[in-house]
């Protein structure tokens, strides 16, 4: 990742993000959302929420094109 | 007709392998890595068709059906984060390293990291261990798929065998740009089709609100966690999708990117693909509960064919199966030629037995090797009688434990040889050890508590990994300098 002070908040959103995927609360909670169960409708939004955040890494770290290949022998190559 | 439409569907993918043929090139580069030309929606595709397997579909419909809606939150949303992450942390730079060497094959990437042939040997063994259980659910998955929906028709042991010579004709024809093409028709056939067979069982039967509100009378405690799942086990679960990092068949995937903006899509799209085939899976679970009651232990693996036969007309019914069939060989089909490319390229070649043999015994040796770990797999899948979740969750235990070597390979410049294979040793020896516990006590987790194995794998590889790098000779830079930008 390239800014630093970025990444830091990137990383710490990361990780309330990754507490966020234990809802204790919901943990009995019988009730229906969207039609749904709420704690199934819970982490079908943390899967939509897992996207955006996906999304938003992707413009904080781009995955870097490599230079050139400088490729190396390998034993068994050329045989 | 259900028999004819899954005919016509398994000549479909056949035609594709041979189409692909045409393509193909006569090199080990682009039989096992499609020449590191494939797109961003074929990546996406393969990478999901091909890690989602009769766990998603018939595993989880399983485990849903005894243990409720938690089953999502266990590995669904927990992949949702940790795959994609995976995919950019480790794929994306994987990708660049097989690139800049040359490689083909996971084992290499290992062996040259650390200079290893020993560290080569003990992981070809440990990861061909490992995948066997991961073989075994797909096979498995196949036969009762076809059984069920024939009516009892095609036995499962006829049914496994089918989709084991489909998968292997396909494979041996197309390589990877075959096995590539194939996934990304059959991701797409089973997202589609699992989508569809949630909206036409639920609508038969009644609406999604009669269909809970059966539930709520039946099996009311399958709408919440309550006791069937505890917080120790949902925070630990999310360690086990780790394991994709180190699966040899999403490794070689990885490979034939493109480029490093080929893995742009896979990651950002990789979440919204898990909701996709989940949820109807944990939904037609739950749901099956109130209408398909008393299936017991592993029968429940059979709760969603069941619940497509009962709900669906007999062509939709076909093409719902075929959707289920597509996922399994979406899986079957990479994992066969992983073990092909890691015997081919790890043994054969890197030993230079190939010196003794000519280009057309080479080939049939590798057939044949593949040929015999799916006969021992077939024969396993006809005697065990497990849950086909459970399984699942001791093949990526495993593989989550080996997570630490990767995770060093690529970000840590002092690790050694000597930690690597301490890691490798620590997990093999970890991962026996519970999965026994397991086998004698179906449900166990660590001290009863609700914690998984995976974390006490995963911490003793790591503890392992370091300690034996820290206690060797620190790793010649020359060595180090091929992997590292200064």
């Amino acid at each position: 990742m390239r800014a630093r002070p970025l990444r830091r908040v990137f990383l710490l959103g990361l990780g309330l993000f990754y507490l966020l995927h234990n809802d204790l609360w919901l943990w009995d909670d019988p009730q229906l959302l969207a039609g749904l169960p709420v704690g199934l409708t819970y982490h079908l939004a943390y899967c939509l929420a897992a996207a955006a955040l996906m999304a938003l890494l992707l413009v904080l770290d781009p995955p870097p094109e490599p230079p050139e290949p400088r490729r190396e022998p390998r034993p068994g190559d050329g045989r | 007709m259900t028999v004819a439409v899954i005919a016509v569907y398994l000549a479909l993918v056949l035609a594709i392998g041979a189409f692909s043929h045409r393509f193909l090139e006569r090199t080990g580069e682009d039989y096992f890595v499609a020449t590191r030309t494939i797109g961003p929606f074929v990546l996406l595709m393969s990478l999901f068709g091909t890690h989602m397997t009769a766990f998603s579909l018939l595993g989880a419909s399983g485990e849903a059906y005894h243990r409720g809606i938690g089953v999502f939150a266990l590995m669904a949303s927990s992949s949702a984060l940790v795959v994609p992450l995976v995919f950019h942390f480790v794929g994306a730079r994987l990708w660049a390293l097989g690139k800049r060497h040359g490689y083909l094959t996971q084992i290499q990437f290992f062996r040259d990291r650390w200079g290893s042939d020993g560290l080569g040997l003990v992981l070809f063994a440990l990861i061909l261990a490992l995948l066997l259980p991961y073989l075994l659910i797909g096979i498995k998955g196949a036969g009762i798929t076809l059984n069920q929906i024939t009516d009892g028709l095609v036995p499962e042991a006829a049914g496994s065998l089918i989709i084991c010579l489909v998968v292997l004709a396909y494979v041996a024809t197309g390589g990877l740009r075959g096995t590539a093409w194939a996934n990304t028709f059959q991701t797409l056939v089973f997202m589609i089709l699992g989508a569809l067979a949630v909206a036409i069982i639920v609508g038969r039967s009644g609406g999604l609100a009669a269909a809970l509100a059966r539930v709520a009378a039946a099996r009311p405690e399958l709408l919440v966690r309550g006791d069937a799942i505890r917080p120790l086990e949902l925070l630990s679960y999310t360690a086990i999708p780790l394991s994709v990092g180190m699966f040899p068949h999403i490794f070689m995937h990885w490979l034939t990117a493109r480029g490093a903006a080929t893995f742009r899509l896979p990651v950002a799209a990789y979440p919204l693909c898990v909701a996709v085939v989940w949820l109807p899976s944990v939904l037609l679970g739950v749901i099956g509960a109130a209408d398909v009651p008393g299936l017991e232990g592993p029968a429940a693996n059979a709760v969603l064919i069941r619940m497509i036969a009962l709900h669906a007309p007999e062509i939709l019914a076909g093409l719902l199966a075929a959707g289920v069939i597509a996922a399994v060989m979406s899986s079957l089909d990479s994992q066969i030629l992983a073990l092909s490319s890691l015997f081919t390229e790890d043994i054969v070649r890197h030993y230079r037995l190939h010196d003794r043999m000519g280009e057309a015994r080479q080939v049939r040796v590798g057939r044949l090797w593949v040929a015999a770990l799916l006969a021992v797999t077939y024969l396993l899948a006809l005697v065990v009688d497990r849950s086909i979740f459970r399984l699942g969750v001791w093949s990526f235990t495993g593989f989550a434990g080996l997570f630490p070597l990767v995770v060093a390979a690529l970000y840590w410049r002092r690790s050694t040889r000597q930690g690597a294979l301490a890691a490798v040793l620590a997990t093999a020896v970890l991962w026996l050890w519970f999965f026994v516990r397991s086998w004698q006590e179906p449900g166990y987790t660590v001290g009863g508590t609700g914690l998984m194995p995976v974390v006490v794998i995963l911490a003793g590889s790591a503890a392992a990994l370091v300690a034996g790098s820290l206690l060797s000779p620190r790793p010649a830079t020359s060595l180090v300098d091929r992997f590292f930008d200064r």
